[in-house]
């Protein structure tokens, strides 16, 4: 869910050879060898099992990347990491099919603005004095509209007030 | 916003001046990446295209992009076999 919540976020990013960098994880997939599909990851070590051929996690030191002492295979964790990468797969195959800015990213502007607006509330006063003759003016308020293009699934499309800055 | 930004500025406390920052950085992001990948477009642009589609008008860093996405689902999917 998590992998899948960030592909979708396309917080996914590549470098120049289209290695893959997970930032939430520290994670990095690239090829171990030119000889081998042995894929390697950083941050958690991903350890090659040459004697039975499995691919398994081990507790790690995240600064010097080697086990920690005693040793173990976790067999929960592999098998965890296992289905992620399926997932990562499932996910990453969507992609190309998707917009390349997706309802996903309307939804965030619009919570964005709405918590923008709700912390913004109280800030420019209801009503300004004139010094000059004594009279009032109310505050104007206008409005933001997204329209994402979508026509359905979106949460947004909201007509958000927006209270006017002052005027200068 | 800019105009919004500014009256914040007066007061480097409020909390919305914070929000403010991260909408425009948001929406910055967005037109980056549209701009990107769909510079040609963007100026009449109706609707938001996919990669294929802009991959099939010929725009070659979509094309790219869905290589290293295609090259990056093998990966995985090979590294999950060999784990399981």
């Amino acid at each position: 869910m998590l992998l899948r919540s960030h592909i979708a976020r396309h917080q996914l990013t590549w470098d120049s050879h289209c290695w893959l960098i997970y930032p939430p994880m520290t994670l990095a997939i690239f090829p171990l060898s030119n000889s081998s599909n042995a894929l390697r990851m950083r941050s958690l070590q991903w350890k090659h099992w040459s004697a039975t051929g499995a691919t398994s996690i081990t507790g790690t030191n995240t600064q010097t990347l080697k086990p920690l002492l005693p040793a173990y295979i976790s067999t929960v964790d592999s098998g965890n990491l296992a289905a992620h990468l399926l997932t990562l797969r499932a996910g990453l195959l969507e992609l190309p099919a998707k917009k390349i800015l997706g309802a996903q990213l309307f939804n965030g502007l619009n919570d964005t603005l709405r918590i923008l607006v709700d912390s913004a509330d109280g800030f420019f006063p209801e009503r300004s004095a004139n010094p000059e003759n004594g009279s009032t003016t109310e505050r104007p308020r206008i409005s933001m509209q997204f329209h994402s293009g979508y026509s359905h699934g979106m949460r947004g499309n909201a007509w958000t007030s927006w209270p006017h800055p002052p005027l200068r | 916003m800019i105009d919004i930004l500014d009256a914040l500025d007066a007061n480097p406390d409020i909390e919305a001046k914070w929000w403010a920052r991260a909408f425009a950085r948001q929406c910055l992001a967005a037109l980056d990446e549209l701009m990107l990948l769909a510079p040609s477009t963007i100026s009449g642009i109706e609707k938001i295209p996919t990669l294929r589609e802009l991959a099939g008008l010929g725009n070659q860093l979509a094309s790219e992009r869905i290589v290293g996405i295609e090259r990056l689902a093998t990966q995985s999917g090979e590294l999950a076999a060999h784990g399981l």
